[in-house]
């Protein structure tokens, strides 16, 4: 097991009166790439500029490589970081960035050079060390700033949204390549989003936040599979939360009929997670092969290509969503049964609050 | 999910302080900064105010020729202002808002005078209109006496025009030209679009333009005493007490009296209309567009009125030539260089103009950087305080000042008087809130993140400021480094009280040589003024190698 490198211990943070973030806590291993994921306003950036030194906590305690560092100013801090509108010196040249921390540490001038040619290599800059920001595009002003990063070699590399300024498909290629360059340095890595593919495609741990409260941590399958909260289930992908009766037992009661869940459920309100892709349909009950089994109604459908989406409504008049993968030409309409296994349900019985 | 524990943001004294602790340069500059500002405005405005007894302040304020000057005083320079605002305004509306031919000539024009004391124009007055004027003695052979408030209005509507200009122009550049594009697509034009949007809009910056205009006209000193003839204001009356009878009390009384009113002034652009301007700093410039909300009739009644203007301001600059290179103009007209050796070359007060008025613009300039770091970008107690102290000389009449250097500094351990050094801060404290202004409008448009990046990649507040913020507002740095070596040139109520026989500056030399009836002295020296400035102006180009043109300031 990989040692720990980062720890936040009970973090809280005001803005004036308001509190922005709820006694935060969580553990970062070496070499990890975790990512903070939630919507804006969720206070994951405010964690990172804590990180990063730019704001200090109001309670709680960080420690780096060892070093609790809430108290030291940012510059004494070895978390370098690539801004999300990248901040780049305008007067100064490629080169002149990448090599701006190590001319500041004072670095002996052979050493700095090699450091930031390996650098401006790595993220394929080679040979525009002499140009001026303003005459790359977004891509390559997007590589200056993670090189100017990575040549620092940080204790824990600090990412906000270096993606979101690039289209669609150069953040995709970006993606793999910053993965492929995180893994291969052994860099720890904080990366924060609000781009829940982006989060799921790239990191060892994912950690939710939701108005300055860390709703879960874990690796993208648990987030995916085990949401601990509703907002979890629901942030991430799209999911029918539907309130149902425990009863110490797998079998839950949801208005006249009963579910089988995946574990035993407490008593009391309880929610199930379901998620649209593990749902399928049936003309008649008999065709319906799985434990939790519902007549319904098609209220109406979308064609999505690859599959079909179904708004449906059941007898106690709850919305259920159902995507029906690889259709082919069969389109439900009317009265229909819907089925889904106990498996693919997930009890959540934590509220987040 | 824990409840969140109580409590709420560390701010106040107590954090600050403890974050400074950390960075001692910081804490360094700070308490420099503030020294700065004890020694040399608090001391000395506490002295002046003390220096007068009570007795005093009594004759002054029953005294009935000081009650009236301070009538005279607001009356002509709220009548100047109004009247050179409204010009500036028509002027400036013309420049942004219209495509009239020779715009570029037009603005050149308009900026020619504030390469000159505003003297200047009270002497192309007595040359022009005066007793022996050249249009009214020689060509009409009127004997008029236009000295008095009427003659000292017209000197001062066109003294000021320039300042208006420059400001409202700056205000009319801030408006959005998106919101009049908005306003016309919902159909609005013509008188209907410039009320209820374009006036709107820059109805807030109007105000500051029209108080920082009164205030400069409140405190001139040169064209009062060169036309004001008997019509006495506060200014001429405090020189006079301290010059003429040497009642320095008395002087500061006067002086005093003349701050309460910019004061109000000052505390009403502050608090009152910088909170309700709605015009904002977008940074993104809108290319091609053209804002021509004007109909023809209109357009051409503003060039028509533009051209008087130029031609005023090109008669002046001309009448100024013409009495500086002839023997006696408008009677003996042979060419002569002896005016320009005598009040140029033979004269010393030209060359200590300039090394003030540089040493001025070399430490405006960077303590106004300085300045606007701190209070922009760090929290310390007291930041609040600095940059009131900044700003405030800007409310403060230059006799004000002038005064108060000298009654702090003329014994004592910083003795100072009839030296350039006395000069110097007089200078400094008068345009420091011209660089201080000019850096923080360059700052706020610097993304915080780039100060970020250089602090995430281990760079202390004094790295951070050498290498990154100094390098990035070059520009803005060069515009307040021309600013306030030619507001410094130019100055005449800051240095009256400071300058000494050895250290005599050109702007109070051509305002004595036309006093005492030297015009063409006077005039060769306002030639050499404007010649040194452009001369500087185009070395400061070749240094500096900016994109900064004065002209488009």
């Amino acid at each position: 097991m990989a040692e720990i490198v980062m720890e936040l211990k009970n973090i809280n943070k005001f803005f004036g009166s308001t509190q922005v973030i709820h006694d935060v806590s969580f553990q970062v291993k070496k070499g990890d790439f975790v990512t903070l994921l939630g919507p804006s306003g969720c206070g994951k950036t405010t964690i990172l500029r804590m990180i990063a030194g730019f704001y200090e906590p109001d309670g709680g305690s960080i420690t780096l490589a060892g070093r609790q560092i809430e108290h030291i100013p940012p510059y004494a801090r070895n978390t370098a970081m690539v801004f999300q509108e990248y901040a780049l010196f305008p007067h100064m040249t490629v080169y002149e960035n990448v090599a701006y921390g190590l001319h500041v540490r004072h670095l002996d001038e052979s050493e700095v050079k090699k450091r930031v040619e390996d650098a401006l290599k790595l993220m394929q800059l080679k040979g525009m060390g002499d140009r001026y920001p303003n005459q790359m595009s977004g891509g390559q002003q997007q590589r200056v700033a993670v090189a100017r990063a990575l040549v620092m070699k940080p204790d824990v590399l600090l990412l906000d949204e270096p993606l979101s300024n690039l289209d669609a498909k150069l953040r995709e290629s970006v993606r793999v390549e910053l993965r492929a360059i995180q893994r291969d340095m052994g860099l720890t890595t904080i990366y924060v989003t609000h781009d829940q593919q982006e989060a799921l495609s790239m990191s060892d741990s994912v950690i939710i936040m939701q108005k300055g409260h860390l709703h879960q941590q874990g690796t993208p399958h648990e987030i995916y599979f085990a949401p601990r909260t509703p907002f979890v289930a629901d942030f991430i992908g799209t999911t029918n939360l539907v309130e149902v009766e425990g009863n110490d037992a797998l079998i839950v009661s949801y208005g006249d009929t009963t579910l089988m869940a995946d574990a035993v459920c407490p008593a009391g309100t309880v929610t199930l997670s379901v998620r649209p892709e593990s749902i399928r349909l049936a003309d008649t009950e008999d065709e319906a092969e799985a434990e939790n089994v519902l007549p319904v109604e098609v209220s109406y459908s979308m064609f999505l290509g690859e599959k079909v989406r179904y708004f449906l409504k059941d007898a106690t008049g709850r919305e259920w969503l159902a995507d029906i993968f690889d259709p082919g030409r069969r389109i439900f309409e009317g009265k229909v049964w819907m089925y889904f296994r106990a498996d693919r349900t997930h009890v959540i019985t934590e509220s987040g609050e | 999910m824990q409840a969140a524990s109580a409590g709420r943001e560390q701010t106040g004294w107590a954090s600050e302080i403890r974050a400074l602790r950390r960075e001692p340069q910081l804490l360094l500059a700070i308490g420099l900064l503030f020294l700065m500002f004890a020694v040399f405005i608090i001391y000395p405005f506490i002295k002046l105010i003390l220096v007068p007894s009570a007795l005093d302040w009594a004759l002054a304020i029953t005294g009935k020729e000081f009650q009236e000057a301070f009538v005279h005083t607001l009356f002509s320079s709220l009548l100047s202002t109004a009247s050179a605002m409204v010009m500036g305004f028509l002027y400036a509306y013309a420049m942004n808002y219209t495509d009239l031919p020779g715009r570029r000539f037009f603005q050149v024009v308009a900026l020619l005078p504030s390469m000159a004391p505003t003297v200047v124009s009270g002497l192309a007055f007595i040359m022009l209109f005066g007793r022996r004027g050249f249009i009214t003695y020689n060509l009409l052979d009127l004997k008029v006496d236009l000295y008095g408030w009427f003659g000292l209005w017209v000197v001062q509507t066109i003294a000021f025009f320039p300042l208006a200009y420059i400001t409202i122009s700056g205000v009319l550049k801030s408006i959005s030209p998106n919101l009049e594009l908005a306003a016309q697509n919902l159909g609005a034009k013509g008188f209907y679009l410039f009320r209820t949007v374009t006036l709107r809009l820059a109805t807030p910056g109007l105000a500051s333009a029209f108080l920082l205009v009164a205030i400069n006209s409140l405190a001139d000193f040169g064209n009062p005493m060169l036309v004001g003839a008997n019509y006495h204001v506060l200014a001429t009356e405090a020189y006079a007490q301290v010059v003429g009878a040497w009642n320095l009390p008395m002087g500061a009384v006067l002086s005093v009296f003349l701050v309460i009113p910019t004061l109000i002034v000052f505390f009403i652009q502050r608090y009152y209309l910088e909170k309700n301007s709605y015009v904002t700093v977008t940074g993104k410039p809108v290319a091609g567009l053209t804002r021509v909300t004007v109909s023809p009739a209109v357009r051409w009644m503003l060039f028509a009125f533009c051209c008087f203007i130029s031609l005023s301001i090109l008669l002046i600059i001309g009448v100024v030539c013409l009495f500086a290179f002839t023997r006696t103009f408008g009677f003996d007209y042979t060419f002569t260089m002896d005016y320009f050796i005598e009040g140029v070359l033979q004269s010393s007060s030209l060359k200590n103009s300039w090394m003030a008025s540089m040493t001025t613009a070399v430490f405006t300039t960077l303590l106004g950087i300085a300045l606007a770091f701190l209070t922009l970008r760090r929290r310390f107690p007291g930041r609040a305080v600095m940059d009131f102290l900044a700003m405030l000389p800007v409310s403060l009449p230059g006799t004000f000042i002038g005064l108060a250097l000298i009654m702090a500094f003329n014994s004592g351990p910083l003795e100072m008087t009839g030296t350039l050094v006395i000069v110097v801060v007089g200078m400094t404290l008068r345009q420091l809130p011209v660089g201080y202004r000019q850096a923080v409008s360059g700052l706020s448009q610097i993304e915080k993140s780039l100060e970020q990046a250089s602090t995430n990649l281990g760079a202390d507040s004094l790295t951070t400021f050498w290498k990154i913020i100094v390098p990035m507002l070059k520009n803005s740095l060069s515009v307040s480094f021309v600013y306030s070596f030619m507001r410094s040139m130019n100055t005449l109520s800051t240095v009256i009280f400071l300058i000494s026989p050895e250290w005599n500056l050109a702007s109070i030399n051509i305002m004595s040589l036309a006093n005492q009836g030297f015009l063409t002295v006077a005039s060769a020296t306002a030639v050499g003024m404007m010649l040194t400035i452009f001369l500087t102006f185009g070395l400061a180009k070749l240094i500096l190698r900016d994109q900064i043109n004065i002209f488009d300031l």
